[in-house]
């Protein structure tokens, strides 16, 4: 079995690193997010090029997301931080889970064991994970723990500030969240915890084309110029996206960056629906107007033509289209300010 | 010309309609079995919000193409404890649905005829049928629990339209493939952006195992512009490499050995531990199983 790491800051040295609050581990600015990786030579690759900590969780592919990196890791594994998560649930599944994650990892220590995917901030305070946690720690297994969460991020945050029980929060944070999570994550981290980004394209996370500077490089950029972020996750599948992101992490946002984080949160504020259907009721024909604009997002966001067009095949929306054009001029409105004429003139044109 | 027909009468990606429903149609209704109610009602998610049901696993769905999904809970009448989920998923076609499949699939896995395949456990069942991935998660230990998962399936399996096994999982021979092993990979293949769409198996060979895999393109540029990017990925890394324009192959740390053959609108290749001769001998067998597979379809 390989002991846990953290001789890994000698081998990551020309990559920036920031410290994770009160842990006093090391970590690159850009960490490993590994959920979709299959492939082990990316993963080697990345710790090769000075990447220290990885990502991942017990629930991912079913528990082979953690085989992966750790046939990847054999011979690294003194080089890299391991996070993975379990899920809040009996002590006797949680303690198998973790069982099971040392095993598929091949080491006999986690570095930080996260809650999965807390939604509310009473599962942070409920009593049996949290003995699970602690024992865990004292049977030497985990080092360090914490939670991760997309919901309710700010409450959820605020919530868990100096709990001495959550040494690291990870949590989906953007160059469009609010106020309140930003607030949050800054009296975190001067509480003394450590905050790690995920989540941090806030839009098409599908653009895994190779890119000079794309908004991708810009929204990464973003995370890391805030003080209180010791590190981002970005997922990385390909060569290409750990070449794209290690070139973002040495730099501030510049001017350019920051003029296209603009550009796009305009192009995404103005043209995102958050399919909230307030708008259905505003259209005199009460048409489904964020399925339209859902199968819109596959062909201008996600760039799948085919995908577009089976949706909107299987929504029947030619239907939906011959009455929205029986209006002289459209009357839905969304709250958010999306145009919506402008968005199912798009539809009409491209999916009619 | 002929290639990119039969390529794509293969692939058929044409949409499978689920006959103007709705996904909510599919689920069991609350008292599928005696004893059972609904522990939560039906719930739908999108690409956009599968994430506040399953977190960062989503994106391995969207990579595969996810439409939609709806989930639904049950509960013994008797026992609220005892539990299970069913979630239905929506792949879009049938090679997506087979495809987000064997992204779970293990050679070791047990296996049974529901679907067009599925893997079981006591806690757990998946299996894809039509354009539909399904799984069925224990939500308790309860041996009152594992029966029910089966007819759950099995009552599913009759309900879900759809029923052939994609027909471009045949571009792959059979023969010597190692059980189960077979999978659809739609990301980063080898590492490789423009590996989007790719087949690989594991087969038995005389010093062991190896990959052998087929990555599909929409033309011959694309294939060969991706061939020419693994060979410049494999230069940074310096691996050996040997390319005499058709064929590539490299000594890797992290593959082995990696040769790559663009056929057509198609990259053939094979890597593990695996001398020279028996590599081109694969690619040869591969090209020809090909052929033989187009000249089926034409």
């Amino acid at each position: 079995m390989i002991t846990g790491g953290l001789a890994a800051a000698a081998f990551a040295a020309d990559r920036p690193k920031r410290i994770l609050g009160k842990t006093g581990l090391k970590v690159t600015t850009l960490g490993f997010g590994s959920m979709r990786t299959f492939d082990p030579g990316v993963i080697r690759r990345a710790v090769e090029m000075g990447i220290n900590h990885i990502d991942t969780a017990r629930s991912y592919m079913d528990g082979y997301n953690e085989q992966v990196i750790g046939a990847a890791l054999q011979g690294l594994r003194n080089r890299v931080l391991i996070t993975s998560k379990v899920k809040i649930d009996t002590p006797s599944k949680m303690k198998s889970d973790v069982e099971a994650s040392l095993k598929a990892l091949r080491t006999d220590v986690i570095d930080i064991l996260l809650l999965h995917s807390i939604k509310r901030p009473d599962e942070l305070r409920a009593d049996e994970p949290r003995k699970v946690i602690e024992g865990l720690k004292r049977d030497g297994l985990i080092r360090f723990s914490g939670f991760s969460t997309h919901l309710n991020a700010a409450s959820i945050v605020r919530s868990a500030t100096k709990d001495s029980l959550y040494d690291i929060m990870v949590v989906a944070y953007n160059f469009r969240s609010d106020e309140a999570l930003t607030h949050a994550l800054e009296q975190a981290w001067r509480s003394g915890h450590g905050i790690v980004a995920m989540k941090t394209q806030a839009g098409d996370y599908r653009d895994d084309r190779p890119a000079e500077l794309s908004h991708h490089q810009a929204a990464l950029k973003w995370v890391l110029s805030k003080p209180f972020i010791s590190a981002a996750i970005p997922s990385m599948v390909t060569y290409d996206q750990l070449r794209e992101n290690l070139q973002v992490i040495s730099g501030t946002p510049s001017e350019a960056d920051l003029e296209i984080l603009h550009r796009y949160d305009e192009k995404i504020r103005t043209e995102l629906c958050r399919f909230c259907g307030a708008c259905i009721s505003t259209c005199p024909h009460r048409l489904e107007i964020p399925e339209i604009n859902r199968c819109l997002m596959y062909l201008e966001g996600y760039h799948d033509h085919d995908l577009a067009r089976r949706s909107a095949d299987e929504l029947g929306l030619k239907d939906a289209f011959a009455l929205c054009e029986s209006c002289t001029s459209c009357s839905a409105r969304c709250v958010f300010e999306l145009n919506l004429a402008a968005q199912l003139g798009r539809a009409r044109t491209f999916l009619g | 010309m002929k290639t990119i027909c039969a390529i794509a009468v293969l692939l058929n990606t044409a949409p499978l309609p689920l006959c103007g429903a709705d996904i909510r149609d599919l689920v069991l209704p609350a008292d599928f079995a005696p004893g059972w109610q609904w522990d939560f009602e039906p719930e739908v998610y999108g690409p956009d919000n599968l994430y506040q049901y399953i977190d960062g696993e989503a994106e391995l769905y969207i990579d595969y193409d996810f439409f939609e999904m709806v989930t639904a809970s049950y509960a013994l009448e008797c026992d609220e404890s005892v539990t299970f989920t069913l979630d239905i998923y929506d792949m879009g076609t049938a090679l997506n649905a087979f495809g987000i499949y064997s992204s779970y699939r293990r050679p070791d896995h047990d296996f049974a005829q529901i679907g067009c395949e599925a893997t079981v456990s006591a806690l757990n069942i998946r299996f894809y049928k039509g354009k539909f991935f399904i799984q069925i998660n224990a939500g308790s230990t309860d041996p009152r629990v594992s029966p029910a998962l089966l007819a759950a399936a099995r009552r599913l399996e009759k309900a879900i339209p759809g029923a052939e096994r994609p027909a471009v999982l045949d571009m792959l021979p059979g023969e010597a493939q190692l059980p189960h092993s077979l999978a659809y990979v739609t990301r980063g293949f080898l590492g490789q952006s423009r590996f989007r769409r790719t087949l690989r198996a594991s087969y038995s060979i005389d010093s062991g195992t190896c990959t052998a895999f087929v990555v599909l393109f929409e033309n011959e540029p694309a294939a060969r512009t991706a061939l020419s990017d693994l060979q410049a990925t494999l230069r940074e890394q310096s691996e050996e490499i040997e390319t005499d324009g058709a064929l590539l192959s490299a000594r890797t740390p992290y593959h082995g050995a990696l040769f790559c053959r663009q056929h057509d609108l198609l990259i053939l290749g094979v890597n593990g531990e695996l001398d020279d001769k028996t590599a081109l001998r694969m690619l040869d067998r591969l090209q020809n199983h090909i052929e033989k597979v187009k000249s089926g379809v034409n």
